[in-house]
């Protein structure tokens, strides 16, 4: 009994360790496949980390990179989108997903919204939801240092009074801007095109109306999926089907 | 002598006046044209003389030749000519118009019937019926064609685009030449043309081809270069050739003739000889093309020169780039250097200069920078890559200068010197992604939440902190709303203990004992107890046996404390005190 339990320790273990190496190398391979310019080599090792339910911005950030020296521009801008979900914040993954935009075609007008709003969206999508997770919380464990320390201690002094209320105040509103960014990420799904040109129906079929035309490497809001076709959403309103090869989803 | 004058002048012969009065009644007769040909059976290089004759006309007749030029080429004309004849008293007038034409076509052809407008009539032509005998028919000889042709000679039928290729006409002739005029040069549309020789009187030489003795002369050499790929026509040259044709006809010589003219006189024909169509297949460069590839096809070297290394700030500095080679050297684009930021760059001055003499085209391009460098500094002049395609090996090949750097000293006797040379902002010079990151990432397992160790750590530490006051609080509470029945639920093993331990003093700490063994039962504030307030303290709760030993006991103690040495004995009295506590805690 004792030897199984050591065996299945044993291999668990095994799996645990094996697991971690197989993407450390593929990673390693996928670099070297770079450095050699083989493009196509480094693409696929970087899929397979991927595909073995591993992901992290460099990864994306690197997959970017092969994409676009294999002049795949969508699938580039997917990447580095990918990558950004995770890092909002990367300069690098925002310089090279820049370098990236300015060689595709679409060019769509973004309707100005409310300031505000604008500043608010902007804020919002500069973080993580788990920054967020972690701002709100990390206020509200110093608003709770301050109330206990203030009814041990020292009594209720207006000056800590006031800090602890803004804390906590900050917090609550942390958290609504995460229960926000997480409803807003459950219900709204985007992706980008990935062929050079594709064209937007008005019913999921080929048989239906074209009504515009996407190019590689725009970012477009998923609606709704039926069969192999997905209604896409436009920054700018347009609606229309697009046959769901064509894009992949952030 | 005046009045002699004027009766001259007015004695004019009255049959003259009648005469010039009656001219253009007696030439408007009734109006005749009529057309005709010099032969109508030619060879397809032969000329032939259209001619319409007017009669009874006394102006020319305006003919609309359009119609005739689908099957025949114009060559000259029209000519004009006027006659008067006088015939049996009557004189009469013919005017002629003429042309030469030459046939496009072989086989039976029709001029057609022109219409020829006179004052405001229109008259109309015959047509007349043409044959043109095949030139290999050879059926009708006014020489034989093979006396007189024109070979047109591409050096290569498949070229790459840029490759050159050269083009030559040569004329052949058995016979003596009077004159030889261009009537259409060839048109070498998708090529770019460099003429290499196109003499204004072309010079013949002696050749044998199969045993005949012919003259040849070279009227035009060209090099051509394709322009794009794929078929390219070059459309033929046309020559009109006034040939001498040695004349059989002795008959006819005149007593004149002998002193005036050759005894074989010749007379001379026209002819007009044509090359055919070349077609030109012009292939596709072979791929992968490199990526700066201007279009440079041949094979050629380059050289960076410059006239000095070490210069000072504000000195002007002369960089030279050399071409020199063979092939299409002026169609395509020079490779453009970009200068380092702090050399100021002149516009280039550029010259060729094409070898003299030679059939391939080659030359030299030098394109002259001056460069003025603005800063102190070590500047590296940028390498020149210049790929080309060799024709000859079918292969790509790329020069490349070799790398030049100037050291730029500070000059001190110009006045605008660039004070912060030592700071300055990094420029961008092209825009590309940046590099991958090669470290090995902590990777994140798919779909993971957005809860983490952390943040989870924090919210409970929170809860912990908030709640700690509260707790605390209660707990405090609890101890001090306890505290009595602990100290009276410890009172009588604290008195126990006590009692154990007193070894001497006996009565006086038996007292205090008891004292405190009361306090901490009934939770007496006040410490100052003595055995009357005892007494009033357990009198309703204690039996009245028991607080009277109580009493005695205490009493007893209070006499021994200050009469030492009575009373009782010492053990005696301990576990008296023992027994009479015990029983009080009972009885509490």
């Amino acid at each position: 009994m004792k030897r199984m339990l050591l065996i299945t320790i044993v291999i668990a273990c095994s799996g645990q360790l094996a697991g971690q190496q197989i993407p450390d190398s593929l990673w390693i391979r996928g670099n070297q496949a770079v450095g050699n310019k083989q493009y196509d080599q480094a693409t696929v090792a970087y899929e397979q980390i991927l595909r073995q339910g591993y992901e992290h911005e460099t990864l994306y950030f690197n997959l970017g990179n092969v994409y676009y020296r294999s002049g795949k521009l969508g699938l580039a801008i997917w990447a580095y989108e990918k990558g950004l979900q995770f890092a909002p914040n990367n300069t690098d993954l925002k310089y090279n997903r820049d370098v990236a935009k300015a060689g595709i075609k679409d060019r769509i007008e973004i309707p100005e919204g409310f300031l505000l709003l604008d500043l608010y969206r902007a804020l919002k999508k500069s973080f993580t939801l788990r920054g967020i997770l972690f701002a709100s919380s990390l206020l509200l464990l110093l608003a709770a240092g301050i109330y206990s320390t203030q009814k041990l201690r020292f009594g209720i002094t207006p000056v800590l009074s006031i800090i602890r209320n803004s804390l906590l105040f900050f917090s609550i509103l942390l958290h609504l801007v995460y229960l926000d960014k997480s409803l807003e990420l459950s219900d709204r799904q985007e992706g980008i095109i990935t062929t050079a040109v594709t064209e937007a129906r008005s019913t999921p079929s080929g048989l239906g109306k074209i009504l515009f035309r996407v190019h590689e490497g725009l970012k477009v809001e998923l609606t709704q999926t039926q069969d192999d076709w997905v209604e896409i959403i436009l920054l700018d309103g347009k609606k229309g089907w697009v046959y769901s090869g064509a894009m992949r989803t952030l | 002598m005046l009045d002699m004058q004027k009766r001259n002048h007015h004695k004019i012969h009255p049959a003259l006046l009648i005469l010039i009065l009656w001219i253009p009644v007696l030439i408007r007769g009734e109006i005749v044209i009529k057309a005709t040909v010099d032969a109508d059976r030619l060879l397809p290089n032969e000329t032939f003389t259209y001619r319409i004759e007017t009669s009874g006309s006394d102006e020319f007749p305006a003919i609309d030749i359009s119609p005739a030029l689908n099957n025949f080429n114009l060559i000259s004309g029209p000519g004009q000519q006027t006659n008067f004849q006088w015939i049996n008293g009557k004189m009469s007038g013919t005017r002629t118009l003429t042309w030469t034409f030459n046939p496009k076509k072989t086989g039976k052809l029709v001029f057609p019937s022109l219409s020829a407008q006179i004052g405001r009539k229109i008259f109309k032509t015959q047509p007349i019926s043409i044959q043109v005998a095949d030139a290999r028919s050879n059926t009708i000889s006014t020489g034989s064609a093979e006396d007189l042709y024109l070979v047109v000679e591409p050096d290569k039928k498949q070229a790459y685009p840029g490759e050159q290729m050269t083009i030559t006409y040569k004329l052949y002739t058995k016979v003596s030449l009077r004159g030889i005029e261009y009537i259409a040069r060839p048109k070498t549309i998708g090529f770019w043309r460099d003429d290499l020789y196109s003499p204004s009187q072309p010079q013949f030489r002696d050749v044998t081809i199969d045993g005949v003795r012919y003259k040849v002369a070279t009227l035009y050499k060209a090099a051509l270069f394709p322009t794009k790929s794929g078929q390219i026509k070059i459309t033929p040259m046309v020559v009109k050739c006034q040939v001498e044709v040695k004349s059989s006809r002795q008959s006819r010589r005149s007593l004149f003739d002998d002193f005036f003219a050759d005894p074989f006189a010749a007379r001379t024909i026209t002819k007009v000889i044509q090359t055919d169509t070349v077609v030109i297949d012009i292939k596709s460069f072979p791929k992968p093309q490199p990526q700066n590839f201007s279009g440079a096809v041949g094979n050629f070297q380059l050289e960076a020169k410059i006239d000095r290394r070490k210069v000072k700030t504000h000195e002007a500095v002369a960089f030279k780039l050399i071409l020199k080679g063979t092939g299409n050297l002026n169609l395509f684009e020079f490779p453009d250097p970009e200068f380092p930021t702090d050399l100021e760059v002149f516009p280039p001055t550029s010259e060729y200069k094409k070898d003299p003499f030679r059939d391939d085209i080659s030359g030299t391009i030098t394109r002259e920078y001056i460069l003025i460098p603005r800063a102190v500094g070590q500047f590296d002049l940028p390498q020149i890559v210049f790929p080309f395609f060799n024709p000859k090996t079918r292969k790509w090949h790329s020069i490349k200068t070799r790398p030049i750097t100037i050291s730029v000293e500070s000059n001190r006797d110009a006045l605008i010197e660039n004070t912060n040379l030592t700071k300055e902002e990094v420029t961008l010079l092209s825009k590309d992604i940046r590099y991958i990151k090669t470290g090995i990432p902590r990777w994140y397992s798919t779909g993971r939440g957005s809860l983490s160790f952390m943040i989870i750590i924090f919210y409970l530490l929170a809860i912990g902190l908030v709640l700690t006051p509260g707790a605390i609080k209660n707990f405090n509470n609890y101890n001090e709303s306890t505290f009595g029945i602990r100290r009276s639920g410890r009172a009588l093993k604290i008195a126990l203990g006590k009692l154990d331990q007193i070894d001497d003093n006996v009565h006086a700490q038996i007292t205090g004992i008891a004292y405190h063994y009361l306090q901490d039962k009934l939770n007496l504030k006040s410490p100052n107890l003595a055995p009357d307030t005892v007494n009033t303290i357990l009198a309703e709760r204690i039996s009245a046996n028991l607080l009277d030993c109580l009493h005695t006991l205490l009493v007893n103690c209070d006499a021994a404390r200050y009469a030492p040495g009575s009373v009782k004995h010492d053990d005696d009295i301990l576990t008296e005190a023992r027994s009479i506590i015990m029983s009080l805690d009972s009885e509490l």
